[in-house]
């Protein structure tokens, strides 16, 4: 019964919250015929694997990046301009092609702990719209999803991007080209051992 | 092996409230841990809340922080430098030689790791305190045993912490660091006040999750290590906490001793606290990429090419006499391919005696920068998937049975060094690893046969001060020229963002 509850839950979350404001934004992107590929650092969407691998290795050899979070990601540390150092790491998606079609990002303040109130991710989450906005022109649509917090979504064209503050600490954001069907997730087979 | 089925849903079940909003396609990584705690008005949606408590856990056992601290400062564990390899601005090579400091990428991250979690229970506490729910109490209590294990590996690596136990804290807190006895206070104290709302059972509905069981072996791990925190000895505290855990007849030892780190080994007899990873619902054990070799990826078609890193030392791996079962543990020798074909190392150096073909060998020929690519028995213990993806299924023991009987063994020692009980333990550990029994017990053994037994699995510094070896000269490491290395420096950018921190001392 317990589990029954807990599905019951999920599935409650999973489908609530259609908000109509984003799909016009939404529509009006993708109608607009307008491509976005440009996502940052110069890494752009439907850019492969090895030309990712490239860039990333000529940026690191100039100093502009280097290795992420458990070497699982790339890191990017932002030391100007914010109230804290901030550090950036990303790694894209990529289509069973082998091209980028979405990147995760998290950013942090370096400086964070629970007390430091200036340094939680309400503050970040500020500076890091005001970052994406300064970085693409974009104008981020705030939506207030029941019982689920609040999302900045902008919608350039075919690129998306969604900010949110995954918890205390990290500011989430992710850019998504919404022409691309995403892979099927392995998540069904991965999922049981 | 059995996996639990209960705590796979658990954990889906967060996954599904995070990733499910399919009528929007606003579906990926919008779960906001810090939104809507309104929803929470029954038991089953607090246990689902309680998850996030429990997913700071997953960065553990990849190699930004805790593992890498508590493994790359002792003598079990190197990360050489080979060549642009693993240099990092030489983090690795000051965690082995003992010359690391504030700026240090895994001193600040894993300060992080820890303060994260903590900071995730007191804002749980904070949320499930307003809400009246059938076993709030347990629920509490184990957030609060959840808390005390990131306070104890606080009170182990930084030891001057601040305790902070409120989630709304005014926005000029600033807090100071509390002493070294009061954490360990405040650890023991918030078990022993809570252990009796905690679970007895130890069964699926209470696996990856702080029981009663988990919180009485955090409990032997403090009173074990009482002297190092406190300077005061608590072996029979120790002993007591030990024992309850032996004699619970709830756990064994597994006659295989690598079936504890299978990829299926949820459910393992000797798992007292574990993170049930997934390499999809649960990443971050990333130990594959860590020590394997780039074409090491041919022998388990993982889908990522590793990393070339983490590896033994070889006065550690020769420490396991060569019928010692757990000496499988290590990666040594000619790799070959999944089909069998030996494979080669184009990227070979030329200075490296084995030529091209892949052989791992126990000898380092240095710390850095020009280690050899193929140099360095490699972590072996924990079975590696074939077709394996960068994160791991395996699950990771934090607390295991095999431990409590040793802490159980060692505390009797330390009260009484001709204990027959202590040795019969012990020898209980060697008989399942097929070595012959020791005759008599000493710090030497006692300590070294914790490290066959414990490897890899973030013990051995903790147990390499209380035995009173961190400071001795090993491999490529000069003795250290004072103890204050035995606890790591606070973080610059904590002491940057806190005017009432203060360092460690000598640092």
């Amino acid at each position: 019964m317990k589990h029954l509850v807990i599905i019951a839950l999920a599935a409650a979350f999973a489908f609530s919250g259609c908000k109509s404001d984003y799909e016009r934004l939404l529509d009006a992107g993708l109608s607009s015929g307008v491509r976005q590929d440009s996502i940052f650092l110069g890494i752009t969407f439907g850019m492969s694997r090895k030309d990712f691998y490239s860039h990333c290795w000529e940026m690191n050899r100039d100093s502009i990046i280097r290795q992420g979070k458990d070497n699982t990601a790339v890191l990017y540390v932002i030391d100007k301009g914010m109230r804290d150092v901030v550090d950036m790491n990303f790694y894209p998606n990529f289509t069973a092609e082998g091209r980028i079609y979405e990147m995760p990002v998290t950013f942090e303040y370096r400086g964070w702990a629970p007390w430091n109130k200036e340094l939680q991710s309400d503050s970040l989450l500020v500076e890091v719209i005001g970052l994406l906005e300064q970085w693409h022109g974009s104008k981020f649509l705030r939506l207030e999803r029941a019982g689920r917090g609040i999302v900045h979504v902008a919608v350039d064209g075919n690129r998306r991007i969604l900010v949110h503050p995954q918890n205390e600490r990290f500011v989430r954001v992710l850019y998504t080209d919404m022409t691309v069907e995403p892979p099927k997730p392995a998540a069904a087979e991965a999922g049981e051992k | 092996m059995k996996k639990h089925i209960p705590l796979r849903l658990f954990f889906v079940t967060l996954l599904l409230a995070g990733f499910g909003q399919a009528c929007t396609d606003l579906e990926e990584e919008l779960y906001s841990s810090i939104d809507g705690d309104s929803f929470l008005s029954s038991e089953a949606e607090l246990i689902a809340a309680l998850g996030a408590a429990y997913t700071n856990l997953y960065p553990l056992a990849g190699n930004g922080n805790i593992y890498s601290l508590q493994e790359v400062t002792s003598d079990e564990i190197v990360v050489p430098t080979r060549g642009n390899d693993w240099n990092d601005g030489g983090n690795w090579r000051r965690l082995h030689l003992h010359t690391y400091g504030p700026e240090d990428d895994r001193i600040r991250d894993s300060w992080n790791f820890l303060f994260q979690g903590i900071n995730t229970c007191n804002r749980l506490v904070f949320q499930f305190e307003k809400v009246e729910v059938e076993n709030k109490a347990a629920i509490l209590s184990e957030l609060k045993a959840l808390r005390a294990l990131f306070y104890w590996w606080a009170l182990d690596t930084y030891g001057r912490v601040p305790i902070i136990t409120q989630f709304d804290v005014p926005a000029d807190f600033a807090p100071p660091n509390n002493t070294r006895q009061e954490v360990y206070d405040f650890c023991i104290n918030e078990l022993e006040s809570n252990i009796g709302n905690l679970s007895k059972s130890n069964d699926a509905t209470t696996y990856g999750r702080m029981n009663y069981w988990a919180a009485k072996m955090l409990l032997a791990k403090l009173y074990l290590n009482s002297e190092v925190y406190t300077g005061k000895t608590e072996w029979p505290a120790a002993r007591d906490a030990a024992k309850e855990i032996y004699e619970s007849g709830l756990f064994d030892l597994e006659p295989d001793y690598f079936s504890n780190f299978a990829v299926n080994n949820g459910g393992s007899a000797e798992a007292i606290l574990a993170i049930p990873y997934d390499k999809v619902f649960a990443p971050g054990f990333n130990l594959a990429q860590m020590t394997l070799h780039y074409g090491s990826q041919n022998t388990y078609n993982l889908q990522e090419q590793p990393w070339n890193g983490f590896c033994t030392l070889e006065e550690f791996y020769n420490s396991y006499e060569d019928n010692d079962a757990r000496k499988g543990s290590f990666l040594v020798g000619q790799q070959f391919s999944s089909t069998g074909e030996p494979i080669l190392d184009d990227g070979a150096e030329p200075t490296d005696p084995d030529g091209p073909p892949l052989n791992f060998t126990p000898e380092i020929n240095e710390l850095g920068p020009n280690a050899l690519r193929q140099a360095g028995a490699r972590i072996g213990k924990f079975e590696y998937e074939l077709g394996g993806t960068q994160h791991m299924s395996n699950d990771f023991p934090i607390f295991r049975y095999a431990d409590a009987v040793l802490m159980y063994a060692e505390a009797l020692w330390r009260i009484n060094p001709n204990d027959g009980q202590a040795l019969m333990l012990v020898n209980m550990i060697r008989e399942r690893a097929q070595v012959d029994p020791f005759a008599e017990l000493t710090a030497e053994n006692l300590l070294a046969e914790r490290g066959r037994e414990l490897f890899s699995e973030i013990h051995r510094r903790t147990d390499q001060i209380r035995f009173g070896t961190y400071n001795d000269a090993w491999w490529e490491k000069p003795a250290d020229p004072s103890d204050h290395v035995n606890i790591f420096p606070i973080p610059q950018n904590q002491l940057d963002n806190n005017q009432n921190l203060t360092q460690n001392p000598n640092y």
